[in-house]
């Protein structure tokens, strides 16, 4: 016998309700509940298929999926590192390993679970890591008595941070990692490891810089707006970034 | 949502069962479903592709076909626990414990690799076809979330994203919460926003984040919760002093409980046990030094076996977790299974004579003002022990200092037990960060 399939409900109109930081000049970053769809989701995972890519994760999507592949055949992983409250800008990143072909695995972005993020380099062998910042590095070092070069140096593709500390102690320990950057509801990456040069798809968001906070060389509070349709719009959101525009698609941040 | 499940049913909001024809299942159709997939599935796909199942069955000179009925089942099939998985994987250095049945190379199978809770800082990596909602959709129906209503998520992320897809699978929205102290104003803000009904998982760490920030903003927890229909309360059992602080802000919590690593269990609003989904697995309660079946309603140890987990599916799997079990119809009318649980086997101390278990010191820890908080560890080196040994965290170190308050602790577990413990006293904090945030392991051997 079988027990009866369950039907479930229709699903809502919002994927989820995350929550986006938004920065204006002068007063404390403000964290905003943002709500977004499923098609919002997928066209951020659209948009990250080739930054996938370019980090040096590997597509193997034109694989026959019915077909096992050799022993020797190592099937491309992306860690992602992040933490619930994050999901908007982190659940993107998990349907663009699909498309690649890819798996992906995950650990939070915290201080206590940072074993974690050694532990599963160390058994699942990522391509690419994204996600580190500085509670994972501390955690690392401080209460796990890690070193970094040993732990992610094993990567092969690209070692992603989020924040400045996780940048600084990565380079420090002589990896080579990439900037991303929770811009608004979306995330952009650099093009080279370091090079501070971020980049966004012009015909999915526009970036501007605030006139009322630049300064004379250009730079200023960068402010996100959406061209694609979402389902929260963004309207010249202060995204707390600073950097200019030097063509649409890139974000040249101050460092 | 994958498109398998693109057919959709709203159902009457006053309808209390989710899968009514699931949760009211008669008993002999529960028990001919079970037959049929344990030992004409599960037992078969296992035995060929597992190597853990194949080495254990292979030693215990047992193969599928000598399991033709369940009193075969319970008669022959072996067993199998972590430290069997444990020694599997390090002595083939298979990360998987020799649990895995396709090969996570495979495509078209697996989207994602979670992990175990790992608490020992080695978790278990654990293959996953990604998404989709699981059986929880009851028990989130239960709680009383409707469509169209918020729904408060709290889990960690190494846990998959699961729990999202059953949360829209009920028509809700899921807000995101991190498990912590630290995001508790932005609870409080989508809580007087968005009035979510529902919330998975409330634990020591969030209330005590509630207790530390809602004060400061001018939070009322009362009134910051009211719109909350149902909580499920998980990571160990809610202590008594957790029970008044939540019953005080109004707060119906639901227990939920893991079932032996192949499920969870979880209270309905009876309140009368925790429900497991008997069309996802068997569970037996044996005597927990032997082999031989308790009577219902007898402590016994939890033994389960998956009925929907061909990845890497446990068989016969001895949880180590002591637990009530029932298999009687609830007040409720649904006609699965319940379990108690009582605490875990290898918790137990025994000290002049007396068993010892965390739950059992508990309660006169959170009697002192200091530790209310009822953070502790039981030391326990082995079974048998001459002294109770307690490592036990304080909120601050009292009017009279430490050496007043470790004579209070002691004599609070004193008068509980009969047993004068050793009392080592340490902050809140430095046990805490033991977790994962959820609990904190409440026996260590040092």
């Amino acid at each position: 016998m079988t027990v009866a399939r369950t039907i479930y409900e229709p699903p809502p109109r919002a994927w989820c309700l995350g929550r986006i930081r938004i920065a204006r000049t002068g007063a404390a970053d403000e964290l905003v509940p943002w709500e977004v769809s499923q098609a919002d989701i997928d066209d951020e995972a659209a948009a990250l298929v080739p930054v996938l890519q370019r980090l040096g994760l590997h597509d193997t999507s034109h694989v026959d999926p019915e077909v096992t592949a050799a022993e020797d055949d190592v099937r491309p992983l992306l860690l992602i590192v992040s933490m619930l409250s994050e999901t908007l800008h982190s659940y993107p990143f998990e349907t663009a390993a699909g498309k690649l072909g890819a798996l992906y695995s995950s650990a939070d972005s915290s201080r206590f679970d940072s074993f974690r993020t050694a532990a599963l380099i160390g058994y699942l062998h990522p391509q690419v890591v994204w996600g580190i910042n500085t509670a994972v590095v501390e955690g690392l070092t401080q209460e796990f008595g890690r070193d970094l070069a040993t732990v992610f140096g094993a990567v092969p593709g690209a070692v992603v941070t989020t924040d400045d500390g996780a940048f600084d102690a990565l380079t420090a320990a002589g990896v080579q990692p990439w900037r991303s950057r929770a811009v608004g509801a979306t995330t952009m990456i650099e093009d080279a490891a370091g090079s501070g040069r971020l980049r966004y798809d012009p015909d999915r968001w526009r970036v501007e810089v605030d006139a009322d906070d630049s300064d004379p060389d250009g730079t200023g509070s960068l402010l996100l707006s959406n061209v694609a349709p979402r389902l929260t719009p963004s309207d010249r959101v202060p995204t707390g970034i600073r950097g200019h525009v030097p063509e649409p698609g890139t974000v040249v941040l101050s460092l | 949502m994958p498109d398998d499940q693109a057919a959709y049913f709203e159902r009457p909001h006053d309808q209390r069962y989710f899968a009514p024809e699931i949760e009211t299942m008669p008993r002999e159709q529960i028990e001919k479903h079970r037959e049929e997939t344990l030992l004409g599935d599960l037992i078969p796909w296992a035995y060929e592709r597992s190597g853990l199942i194949r080495e254990t069955w292979d030693a215990a000179k047992v193969t599928p076909a000598d399991v033709q009925s369940m009193d075969d089942f319970h008669e022959k099939v072996p067993f199998i626990d972590k430290d069997a998985i444990r020694s599997y994987r390090d002595r083939h250095n298979d990360p998987y414990g020799g649990l895995l049945c396709i090969e996570p190379r495979t495509r078209g199978v697996f989207s994602a690799i979670f992990s175990t809770s790992g608490t020992t800082g080695d978790p278990t990596p654990a293959p996953s076809a990604g998404g989709g909602p699981s059986f929880l959709v009851r028990e989130f129906w239960e709680f009383g979330c409707r469509p169209g209503d918020y729904f408060t998520e709290t889990l960690f992320t190494f846990r998959g994203p699961g729990i999202h897809d059953t949360i829209r699978a009920i028509g809700a929205t899921p807000v995101f919460v991190d498990h912590g102290s630290a995001d508790m104003p932005f609870l409080f803000a989508a809580n007087e926003k968005y009035r979510p009904t529902a919330m998975y998982n409330m634990s020591l760490a969030i209330l005590m984040g509630v207790q530390q920030h809602a004060p400061a903003m001018g939070v009322d927890p009362e009134k910051s919760f009211a719109s909350y229909k149902g909580i499920s309360w998980a990571g160990e059992p809610i202590g008594p002093r957790a029970r008044r602080i939540t019953d005080d802000w109004g707060l119906e919590l639901f227990q939920h409980t893991a079932l032996g690593d192949v499920g969870a269990a979880t209270e309905c609003r009876e309140h009368d046990g925790a429900h497991y989904w008997e069309d996802t697995a068997y569970a037996e309660s044996l005597d927990p030094l032997g082999t031989d079946p308790v009577a219902d309603e007898t402590p016994g140890e939890l033994v389960t076996s998956t009925l929907i987990d061909k990845i890497a599916p446990l068989i016969r799997y001895r949880s180590d977790d002591l637990v009530r079990r029932t298999l009687a119809p609830c007040a409720c009318g649904r006609t699965h299974g319940r379990i108690w649980t009582l605490g875990r086997k290898g918790d137990e101390v025994v000290v002049e004579g007396r068993s010892v278990l965390p739950m059992d010191v508990w309660h006169a820890i959170e009697l002192v003002d200091e530790t209310s908080s009822g953070i502790f560890q039981i030391i326990r080196p082995q079974r048998e022990v001459d002294v109770l040994r307690l490592r036990v965290g304080y909120r601050d170190d009292g009017k009279k200092g430490l050496g007043d308050l470790q004579e209070r602790v002691t004599a609070s577990v004193a008068e509980a037990l009969g047993v004068v413990p050793d009392v080592e006293l340490v902050t809140n904090e430095s046990l805490l960060k033991l977790g994962p945030p959820h609990k904190i392991p409440r026996v260590t051997k040092a």
